[in-house]
């Protein structure tokens, strides 16, 4: 992936904005992952799909590669998911928590630290399972 | 004095507050909308000189937005710049075959190109 990230006044004059905004998603990831086990609807998995793309978004463009590439599987998983092309099993399920959990421990390490954590075996683990690239 | 008044149609906050003040800063007036449904109450009550739109959005997306506004003539005079990301190839070119003018990949940022071709379809 080749990107462009912001300039360093961007990126630091937004970083607050986008760990507010990247939070809430991962908030209401956890939390509509955790409906599906009382049953999927449409509704439920259209916003995960929305939100996982959203999240994509606006860290790819921060420059947050790792957050952004788990994210895009999750988009992907989702929208294979509304074309029917694949069933989300519970270990699917518990797969994407355990993701959306590291990407909110992501978000804490770019807040403290500036940096992204390591996120290739949440990936690789969910690739496998799914084969969504 | 603004230069042009642009609808931004954008569900996500990040992106709607950003590409806001981005703009402001370059003498653009910037009328927001959350959501397709919202946008399509914005352009019942003004003509935007251009219209940047976001593709997925809850309440009416980018392409019931862009159905909307072919259904009320309002394509031939305000030219539709999408935005898109990463993995939505194809939903770009559902846009297009819809009547947008145009895409900006948010994932590969740049603004000076995205400032351009604003300035450049608004004049056609």
């Amino acid at each position: 992936m080749v990107i462009m990230p912001f300039t360093q006044d961007d990126q630091v004059k937004y970083k607050a904005l986008y760990l507010q905004t990247a939070r809430q998603y991962v908030t209401n990831l956890q939390a509509n992952l955790t409906k599906l086990s009382g049953g999927e609807t449409k509704d439920i998995i259209d916003t995960l799909h929305r939100d996982s793309h959203s999240l994509k978004g606006q860290s790819l463009m921060m420059g947050y590669q790792a957050v952004g590439s788990l994210a895009l599987l999750m988009e992907n998983i989702f929208r294979a998911k509304t074309e029917k092309t694949l069933d989300l099993t519970t270990e699917i399920i518990t797969e994407l928590s355990a993701g959306v959990k590291e990407i909110g421990l992501c978000l804490d390490e770019i807040d403290k630290n500036n940096k992204e954590l390591d996120l290739n075996s949440n990936i690789e683990k969910l690739k496998s399972l799914t084969k969504v690239s | 004095m603004y230069l042009m008044k642009l609808l931004l149609v954008e569900d996500d906050k990040f992106f709607r507050e950003f590409y806001s003040t981005k703009l402001k800063e370059k003498g653009i007036e910037v009328v927001t909308a959350e959501n397709g449904e919202e946008g399509l109450t914005q352009l019942q009550s003004f003509t935007p000189d251009i219209v940047l739109l976001d593709i997925i959005m809850p309440k009416k997306d980018g392409f019931d937005v862009l159905t909307e506004m072919g259904k009320m003539q309002l394509l031939p005079q305000i030219p539709v710049l999408v935005f898109s990301t990463l993995g939505q190839e194809k939903d770009v070119e559902k846009a297009r075959l819809l009547g947008a003018r145009g895409y900006v990949n948010k994932s590969f940022f740049d603004f000076d190109k995205l400032y351009s071709r604003i300035i450049e379809l608004s004049k056609k």
